[in-house]
């Protein structure tokens, strides 16, 4: 039956993964992260001299959140500086949700979410109006506002003392080491990714990705622009406040100064160095981001270990180079890493006659 | 049946302005079912912005539309295409970035149903909902347009006569019971224009869909539309059968003024 036979090639056609070569390099990545890189993490902290398996924790709880705001930036088109206060309100409320209400870790979490995409939502309202940098302007509000309630609400977040927050624990048995947490942010994090990718190849992702595009020809279409530009706000939210309550749990103690300014503009500095609108472009740039300072720590170190009395100058310099690379890096790799990532797979797939 | 004369789409008295300047003066217009309805008039006279009121781009000061007996003046633009309204745009409007199929799923917005959560997990309703509506958009879009070969292509590298085809497709997949075409054969050459034409006339007589037709191209209007519709400065100043138009004085004096080359345009 030539019906049954087109049915069954249009929905390989529309898999994610589908030639065996890919899901070969997916089953052998996944191997790695699940089995090899808890071995050799050890090891390589002995080299470098951070601890590679906390980095790589923050790393996973970082790109949850970028996913999120990679989702409203660069698949919807909205510029948010409120994320970095968002993941407060995700750290806050699984943390108070676990310690004070005594909820468990597997309903706490998702509560974090679900609050932060509420939160996200309301202050998501001037997109019905306002577009690109005024939008940013307006999302900057929750950053001032969240970080005050942070403050000041002493009674529910400690104040500027912080909160406490304990590791989650499952059926008697607690994530208390940063393997044991590895693998909950690991699992969490590869869930996160599918479900951003499937999203952006099912109604909802055209959607926000067509009013990005070209919202009046979206219009045309049937597609509500004002829901889809609030739901985006959601839906990053959620993930930015998932991100949020992991790092609440991880950290041990959650203060506003997590929350600031800076790692909203921190966010920002992931997405468009990895690349907007690109899945892959969240997990470069977390990874970027997150292990430039470390990288940049080395030479530092060794040179303060020749000449100890110029160590103050080499700090500051770390944070000069820390910046220039990201000039440069926005100079020449306009697009991100994952756009070069996939010319460079182009490349690789005509070799030996791609020249 | 009582409703067999009755017209798909009605415009009453449509009055436009900007400022000043006034770009429709009283407008009204009838298009039945299944027919294929040309609208002409020189640069300027008023034509797309007749279809920006009816897709609610613009606000009329003044007048009426109806689609099917149901007054959609108005409506927010978003729910026009649920109606079964749909449009072409004299300069290409497509979703540069995406893919030839991509642009053409959109078009379906409005007949699916699957919400953000399936669509994450692509589970049950969205895994079901994609695969059926990518076979539809094969089977009934891309074989009828001859666009196989560019499927997965980025609409942005794709050349211009192929754009203007891939927003037909797109129209298309909105299922429309009224399709309304602005300048769909602008910029083609001779052959690309003929393909034009042949789709148009199978869509409207396979689909059963009626089309407003904008065109300066008046070989093609004279030989595919059923009725025209000659504007000039926001106001009506001919209405017929394509024989009756290309011998209206007045159509030939205002329009083409009346000169030679204005008789050879008209066809004569
Ligand atoms: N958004 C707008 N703002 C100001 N003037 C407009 C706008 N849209 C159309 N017009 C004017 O209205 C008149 C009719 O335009 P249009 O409908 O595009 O003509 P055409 O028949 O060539 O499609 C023109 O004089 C045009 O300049
Ligand atoms: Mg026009």
């Amino acid at each position: 039956m030539p019906t049954g036979l087109f049915h069954s090639t249009y929905q390989e056609d529309e898999k994610i993964f589908r030639t065996v070569w890919l899901k070969c390099w997916m089953g052998g990545l996944l191997l790695f992260l699940f089995i090899g890189f808890p071995f050799v993490a050890p090891s390589l902290s002995g080299v470098f001299g951070f601890s590679v398996q906390h980095m790589a924790n923050m790393i996973g709880i970082y790109i949850i959140g970028a996913h999120g705001l990679n989702l409203l930036t660069g698949f919807t088109g909205q510029i948010s500086l409120g994320h970095g206060a968002f993941m407060g309100v995700g750290a806050y409320t699984s943390g108070i949700l676990f310690m004070k209400a005594g909820w468990p870790f597997w309903l706490s979490l998702p509560a974090a979410g679900l609050v932060t995409a509420g939160v996200g939502m309301i202050f998501g309202v001037p997109s019905l109006r306002l577009r690109g940098l005024y939008l940013a302007i307006a999302t900057m509000a929750a950053q001032f506002i969240i970080g005050y309630a942070m403050r000041n609400w002493t009674s529910l977040t400690g104040g500027s003392g912080g909160l406490n927050v304990d590791r989650p624990s499952f059926f008697g048995f607690t994530l208390d080491t940063d393997l044991h947490y590895y693998y909950l942010i690991l699992i969490l994090t590869i869930v996160a990714t599918l479900f951003l990718k499937n999203l952006l190849r099912t109604r909802t992702g055209r959607a926000m990705v067509a009013v990005r595009d070209r919202y009046l020809s979206a219009e045309i279409m049937g597609v509500n622009l004002f829901k889809y530009r609030l739901l985006a706000f959601g839906i990053s939210s959620f993930y930015v406040g998932v991100a949020g309550g992991l790092f609440a749990h991880y950290n041990l103690v959650v203060s506003d100064e997590h929350f600031t300014m800076w790692l909203s503009i921190q966010y920002l500095a992931m997405v468009i160095i990895g690349g907007l609108g690109h899945v892959l472009g969240g997990i470069f740039g977390t990874i970027f981001m997150v292990l430039l300072p470390e990288v940049l720590r080395i030479p530092t170190e060794i040179l303060s270990n020749i000449y100890p009395n110029i160590f103050a100058i080499f700090g500051t310099l770390r944070e000069l180079v820390f910046g220039l690379v990201i000039i440069l890096f926005l100079i020449f790799e306009p697009d991100g890493l994952a756009a070069r990532w996939h010319t460079i797979r182009a490349y690789w797939k005509l070799w030996p006659f791609s020249y | 049946m009582e409703t067999a004369n009755m017209a798909q789409l009605e415009v009453q008295d449509l009055h436009l302005s900007f400022g000043g300047l006034t770009a429709l003066n009283g407008v009204s217009l009838a298009v039945d079912p299944g027919e294929i309805f040309a609208i002409i008039g020189p640069n300027g006279a008023g034509k797309t912005c007749i279809l920006n009121c009816i897709c609610r781009f613009y606000y009329p000061d003044k007048g009426k539309i109806l689609f099917e007996d149901r007054d959609v003046t108005q409506l927010a633009p978003h729910k026009v295409a649920g109606m079964g309204i749909a449009r072409t745009f004299q300069n290409i409007e497509l979703f540069q970035g995406m893919t030839v199929l991509d642009n053409i799923k959109l078009g379906a917005h409005v007949h699916l149903r699957s919400g953000f959560l399936s669509g994450g997990f692509y589970w049950g309703k969205a895994r079901k909902e994609e695969v059926k509506l990518r076979r539809e958009i094969e089977e009934r879009i891309i074989d009828l347009l001859e666009i196989q070969a560019i499927r997965k292509k980025i609409v942005g590298t794709l050349p211009y006569g192929l754009q203007k085809r891939v927003e037909l497709a797109r129209a298309l997949a909105m299922q429309p019971r009224i399709l309304l075409l602005d300048e769909p054969m602008a910029g083609m050459n001779l052959e690309e224009t003929e393909d034009m034409a042949r789709f148009i006339l199978d869509i409207n007589e396979e689909r059963r869909v009626a089309i407003v037709l904008i065109e300066h191209d008046m070989g093609v209007v004279m030989d595919i539309s059923d009725r025209v519709f000659v504007l000039d400065f926001g106001t009506k100043i001919a209405e017929g059968p394509p024989e009756e138009i290309q011998h209206n004085e007045h159509v030939i004096n205002a329009y083409l003024g009346g000169s030679d080359a204005a008789f050879s345009k008209l066809g004569f």
